[in-house]
């Protein structure tokens, strides 16, 4: 080191490097302004935990996941300017490049059926603007009919929409959540909007953050700048110093500019925690060239370019090892990140290291060239010695009650390790906003008005051509949509039952053979929002879960119970029981089960009391036919509706018309009974038309109505069931929703004449198929890397502690000193994050970042304090346990020392911090708040801890010189 | 409820319209010489009193397998009925429109007939990019005013402008026309008016001839919206002005 400083004090040297160093930071910045941002959150889970697997496959099979809920209020969001600004806003965020889909109360499929005319009318919801109240009106009763637009696309009382935004997979969300808020500005200038979702709350966070950053970051640095200028009294020092660890930093992300390696969350921070590591190194060199020169003059030196050089070569005899020293463990401490399983994790430990390296460089060969350059002045400040003083009153008291403070200190590292178990980790975006912030305000209004606003999916494998595979879907879904804090359930069978009931069977009912299904998805499959559900392979299907909380604990129990019941309720391997068969019983018992939950379900969607009721809708569900008959009029009414409609494919005879002869005949028909056979029919139908059976005319209307007897039969049978439920659930018979309901429950009973039944494989049984199912969407995502964080946060830790303890043991050649100059490092670690457990802060990837700063700070002020810990009445180099006075002695001298340079530092970045936590961005409150309590703690526990433990006489000999009487300073 | 789709399944029924099909839309006056030009080519791309077509379509999206649908279509005057042969999951689906408003779909695996009505023109059946709004358009007058836009004596150039008050579906289309013949070669269709980028581009190519009764072999329709996915529509069998009978065009042959 003596070698290094007489070189660096060399006029010509500390020129060329002020030159190189200034060219290369230079340099630096250009590449450094090459480096891009990553927000891809997704980036921080290992590629290879089933979580990620599965929803990489699930975004790839059924388009993103990633969806911006966008609410709008209105007065009446059926009024026409309303809807047609709505429809246009619709139309351009289809066509935005970031957007895959977006899906509102307009562009919604729908159709309408004409029983009367036997016409199916399909098309969007909103096709046509109602052009006048009575279509007003006739919109908004015919939305509340259609199972997926009131509660998900317009608010029950119509004073609210919201639009569902499909971001493209893979993006930015900063791209796509940029262009839908700008389009729907555009065309909402003057409603309340509110931006919802997992896009919207992401970039709120960033946005606020990076805006924070802007505001705060100036105050920040003039609090540094200030607390330096009170320090050295020297405009030029603060400068070198703010230069050295700025150009440590801009030569680490020039680097990464040059490599090509993305920013994200954590490398963002890095240069922070540089910053604040990386400040320290110069700081005690300048404070150390300061203390000498004020020494040397007072000795009589005058020249003043030998008084500077002098200086420089004592500082760097004094601090050079140990700044060395005190960067090896703070680089071992972060190269623990290496052995982290998430990739930018590791990535922010290597290049943070290598930050660390640069700013050590820099401390130790351009500050001593800058000092050399510009003949450094300045000299120790009053405020210095008294810091050094206070500091050594601090150690004497330590020394003085040894026991009664080791109490404290260990009372309050049992108090923090209780408050260490609170400690939760969350990844979640939701404990990253406060009250009354855009977010919140979204997710009360999605909550308040649509039931709420995240979403999870569940996944299942298995044949989606299959009736019976489909009805275990909607089993599933059903099963879920009863769970607590699930406020809806969507899936294919949905999609299916009502494609059946507009074009296939006009039963609201999953078609009843795979031919019918088959025949069916081509009809449904181009819509994107069906994409959503079913794979184009038909061999997965995703439930999409609406969940009604919003909170972390909420969803964190709404996902466990969806877990728990996909677990239990899906048959790994199942048989297609005849209903009939070996296993009737078994089969009733289940098919039962099956169509009860789904009645109860549907009725939940309109008649949450339901729950109530659910065993007279058991009484009800299985009371025999006769008790329920078929009303006659209602069976006649339905048979003449279908007579008169384009759907009736028979002829009447030109010399009976239909218009006449329809009622006659729809009267004998409805005499007969269930399962009448065509002759019967025919039988009936002559009688209507009051013709021979033998007529040919009578034998093709009996033929063509033959086909649809038996349907309209059994749904008229179901109808005076349907009602029955709805009566004893307490569905009023003038709710909107009534008609829906009845029909969808009408479709459930109609699950009762399939011929098979879904039943476990037995042992000896291969099975028929294979079902699987598993829970995913962004809050499992958000979990498993909150597993994550907090396993690699543990073994970091560990693995950070053992590191920088086997590197102080060989730097302090003694296994007793090491475990010494980590034991404030420890109690930091322990305080800060029992803080946090108590202070129920989280612990997500932000502050996890805090452990390698405390670590750094901790053992960099341990090492800097024990630099200076020696006997003043000893010679350097002295050895061995010392007696109590000396002890007291050598800490007294060691806080006079190096307690200014210490507490210059922590005080310096504390306060940098501090200033962070003014702002609004709650993960900088977050940092800040833990970083300034962490430097505070890791310099005061240093100066509390070190002096209690220590039992030397010196632990780095001849690093540090002091004068008896001086003025120490550094 | 997903069931827009539907609507193109009829709108197939015009896929070999572009040489038959007449339009309920009322005549336009063509007084200049855009217009005039654009009457001939309605003329000669409506020429057939009856047609037969097998085509097989084909759909392809960027990063995905091809899929592959196979069809008859018969039109006679206003009706035309459209029967799809291949996949099997859609084999026997027949559609027949008897007039604009009088559409009815069979679906074998249900038997049975319905009738559709619909206003939606914007997706294509199992995701086939030609949608209802485009098929339907085959006579271009009365619903477009033309200007010549380049003239190379080969080809022939008209930017289409929609007239107010008609159901126009694009603001702007510009129709390329082979002089010889009259018939389209290239159209491209913009969403919005004042946009030199249409939002598709649709290629007739490989006409052929019956007569006088020319069609093109082969239908591509390029969905610049949906990076560079299109579908295309081959001809591979076709006559022009046969024996149709008219009970091909009824509800009762729907479900034989």
């Amino acid at each position: 080191m003596i070698a290094l400083a007489r070189f660096l004090s060399r006029d010509l040297v500390a020129r060329i490097i002020v030159v190189v160093s200034l060219a290369l930071t230079a340099l630096s910045v250009v590449f450094a302004l090459r480096v891009e941002q990553d927000d891809n959150v997704l980036e921080f889970l290992p590629k290879d935990t089933p979580e990620v697997r599965s929803f990489y496959e699930v975004s790839e099979r059924f388009g993103s996941l990633d969806v911006a809920l966008v609410g709008v209020a209105s007065n009446d969001a059926f009024q026409p300017d309303f809807l047609g600004r709505l429809k246009k806003a619709t139309k351009e965020l289809n066509d935005a490049s970031g957007v895959e889909y977006a899906l509102s109360l307009t562009n919604v499929d729908d159709y309408k059926v004409d029983k009367t005319k036997g016409i199916v009318e399909t098309g969007e919801l909103v096709d046509q603007l109602p052009a006048n109240d009575a279509e007003i009106e006739a919109l908004r009763l015919h939305a509340i009919k259609n199972q997926n637009v009131v509660g998900n696309l317009v608010a029950k009382d119509s004073k609210g929409v919201v639009v569902y935004c499909f971001l493209r997979h893979g993006q930015d969300p900063h791209v796509g959540a940029d262009q839908v808020r700008k389009i729907i500005t555009a065309n909402f200038p003057g409603e309340d909007k509110f931006w919802g979702g997992s896009p919207f709350i992401s970039t709120y966070i960033y946005d606020v953050t990076q805006k924070d950053l802007k505001k705060l970051a100036p105050f920040a640095c003039l609090v540094i700048i200030a607390l330096i200028v009170m320090s050295f009294r020297d405009w030029v020092g603060v400068a070198i110093a703010l230069a050295s660890t700025g150009m440590g930093i801009g030569l680490t992300l020039g680097l990464m500019g040059l490599l090509g390696v993305r920013s994200n969350i954590v490398l963002g921070s890095m240069p922070v925690i540089l910053f604040a590591l990386g400040s320290a190194p110069p700081v005690h060199i300048l404070t150390r060239y300061y203390f000498h020169r004020s020494r040397l003059a007072a000795s009589g030196v005058t020249d003043p370019s030998l008084l500077n050089s002098e200086a420089l070569v004592e500082a760097i005899r004094d601090k050079g090892l140990v700044v060395v020293a005190s960067a090896a463990t703070v680089v071992a401490g972060l190269g623990s990140f290496i052995t982290m399983d998430i990739a930018p994790m590791r990535v922010f430990g290597v290049f943070t290291s290598l930050g660390i390296i640069f700013t050590l460089l820099m401390a130790v060969i351009f500050v001593p060239a800058a000092i050399r350059v510009f003949r450094l002045k300045g000299k120790p400040t009053p405020e210095s010695a008294i810091l050094g003083r206070a500091t050594a009153h601090i150690v004497a008291l330590a020394r003085r009650y040894r026991l009664a403070t080791g109490a404290i200190l260990v009372g309050i590292a049992t108090v923090c390790a209780f408050g260490i178990d609170k400690v939760d980790t969350r990844m979640d975006n939701q404990s990253f906003f406060d009250p009354g912030s855009e977010p919140d305000r979204a997710d009360h209004f999605l909550h308040d008005r649509f039931g709420g606003s995240l979403f999870v999916q569940v996944w299942v494998k298995g044949d989606m051509k299959d009736p019976y595979q489909v009805r275990e879907v909607q089993r599933l879904a059903d099963k879920i949509a009863g769970l607590p804090r699930v406020a809806s359930v969507a899936h294919i069978g949905q999609v299916l039952s009502a494609a059946n009931d507009a074009i296939g069977d006009h039963l609201k009912a999953i078609p009843n053979t795979g031919e019918k299904i088959r025949g069916l998805y081509p009809f449904v499959e181009s819509n994107r929002a069906v994409s959503q559900l079913v794979d184009e392979t038909r061999t997965s299907a995703l439930l999409n879960v609406k969940l009604s909380v919003v909170d972390i604990d909420g969803v964190e129990a709404a996902l466990t119970d969806i877990q728990k019941l996909v677990k239990a309720e899906t048959i790994p391997t199942f048989v297609l029981a005849d209903a009939n068969g070996p296993r009737a019983a078994e089969a009733k018992l289940r098919r039962d089960e099956y169509v009860l939950s789904h009645i109860v379900a549907e009725i939940r969607r309109v008649e949450p009391g339901v729950d109530e009721h659910v065993a007279e809708v058991e009484r009800i569900y299985h009371l025999p036919e006769s008790e329920l008959p078929i009303d006659p009029d209602r069976m006649k009414q339905a048979l003449l509706t279908f007579l008169l409609s384009e759907e009736f494919a028979g002829d009447f005879p030109e010399d009976k018309p239909k218009a006449k002869f329809a009622a006659p005949v729809a009267d004998e028909a409805a005499k007969l009974p269930a399962k009448a056979t065509e002759p019967m029919l025919l039988e009936a139908v002559a009688k209507g038309l009051g013709s021979p059976i033998t007529d040919e005319a009578a034998i093709d209307v009996a033929h063509s109505l033959f086909k649809d007897l038996g349907d309209i039969q059994r749904s008229e049978a179901r109808g005076g069931r349907t009602d029955a439920f709805l009566k004893a659930a307490g569905v009023p018979k003038d709710s909107p929703d009534r008609e829906l309901v009845a029909s969808i429950l009408s479709g459930s009973l109609s699950e009762l004449e399939l011929p098979k039944v879904v039943l476990p494989a037995t042992e000896d049984d291969t099975g028929d198929g294979t079902l699987w199912a598993e829970a995913t969407g962004l809050p499992v995502l958000y979990r498993g890397l909150s597993q994550s964080v907090e396993k690699n946060q543990i073994w970091s830790l560990l693995s950070a502690v053992v590191l920088v303890a086997i590197t102080m043991t060989i730097a302090f050649r003694s296994i007793a000193s090491g475990i010494l100059s980590a034991i404030p490092a420890l109690f930091t670690i322990v305080a800060v994050y029992g803080g946090m457990g108590l202070a129920h802060i989280h612990l997500d990837i932000g502050t996890s970042m805090l452990a390698s700063l405390i670590i750094g700070a901790g053992v960099d002020y341990a090492i800097h304090y024990l630099g200076a810990w020696r006997s003043p009445h000893l010679p350097k180099g002295t050895r061995g346990r010392a007696t109590p006075g000396r002890l007291d002695e050598a800490a007294h001298e060691a806080a006079e020392v190096s307690g200014p340079g210490i507490w210059t530092n922590a005080l310096m970045v504390a306060a940098g911090f501090f200033v962070l936590t003014l702002g609004e961005a709650r993960p900088l409150k977050h940092v800040g708040t833990l970083t300034a309590v962490a430097m505070v703690v890791a310099s005061l526990s240093t100066f509390l801890l070190v002096p209690i433990f220590a039992k030397k006489h010196e632990y780095v000999p001849g690093s540090a010189s002091t004068t008896k009487g001086g003025s120490p300073n550094g | 409820m997903k069931l827009r789709n539907m609507i193109p399944v009829l709108a197939l029924a015009f896929a070999g319209g572009v040489g038959l099909m007449t339009s309920a839309a009322p005549d336009a006056m063509a007084d200049t010489a855009g217009d005039s030009a654009l009457a001939t080519i309605d003329a000669a791309i409506n020429k057939a009193s009856s047609l037969y077509f097998e085509y097989k379509a084909s759909i392809k999206a960027p990063d995905k397998d091809a899929k592959s649908l196979g069809l008859t279509v018969r039109m006679k005057g206003d009706k035309r009925l459209t029967e799809f042969t291949a996949p099997a999951d859609v084999k026997g689906t027949k559609v027949l429109i008897l007039s604009p408003t009088q559409m009815y779909i069979y679906l074998p695996s249900f038997g049975k007939v319905r009738r559709i009505a619909s206003h939606t023109t914007e997706q294509g059946f199992m995701g086939l990019d030609f949608t209802q709004a485009e098929m339907l358009l085959t006579r271009y007058s009365p619903y477009y005013t033309a200007s010549v836009a380049s003239d190379d004596g080969t080809n022939l150039k008209l930017n289409l402008t929609a007239k107010e008050g008609t159901d126009a579906p694009y603001p702007k289309v510009v129709l390329t026309v082979t002089k010889s013949n009259n018939l389209p070669t290239q159209v491209e269709y913009f969403e919005d008016a004042s946009s030199s980028s249409p939002s598709k581009t649709e290629t007739r190519s490989s006409y052929s001839c019956d007569g006088d009764v020319c069609t093109p072999a082969e239908f591509k329709m390029v969905d610049h919206t949906k990076n560079g996915k299109y579908s295309t529509l081959t001809r591979s069998k076709w006559k022009a002005n046969g024996d149709m009978s008219d009970d091909l065009f009824t509800k009762r042959n729907l479900e034989n």
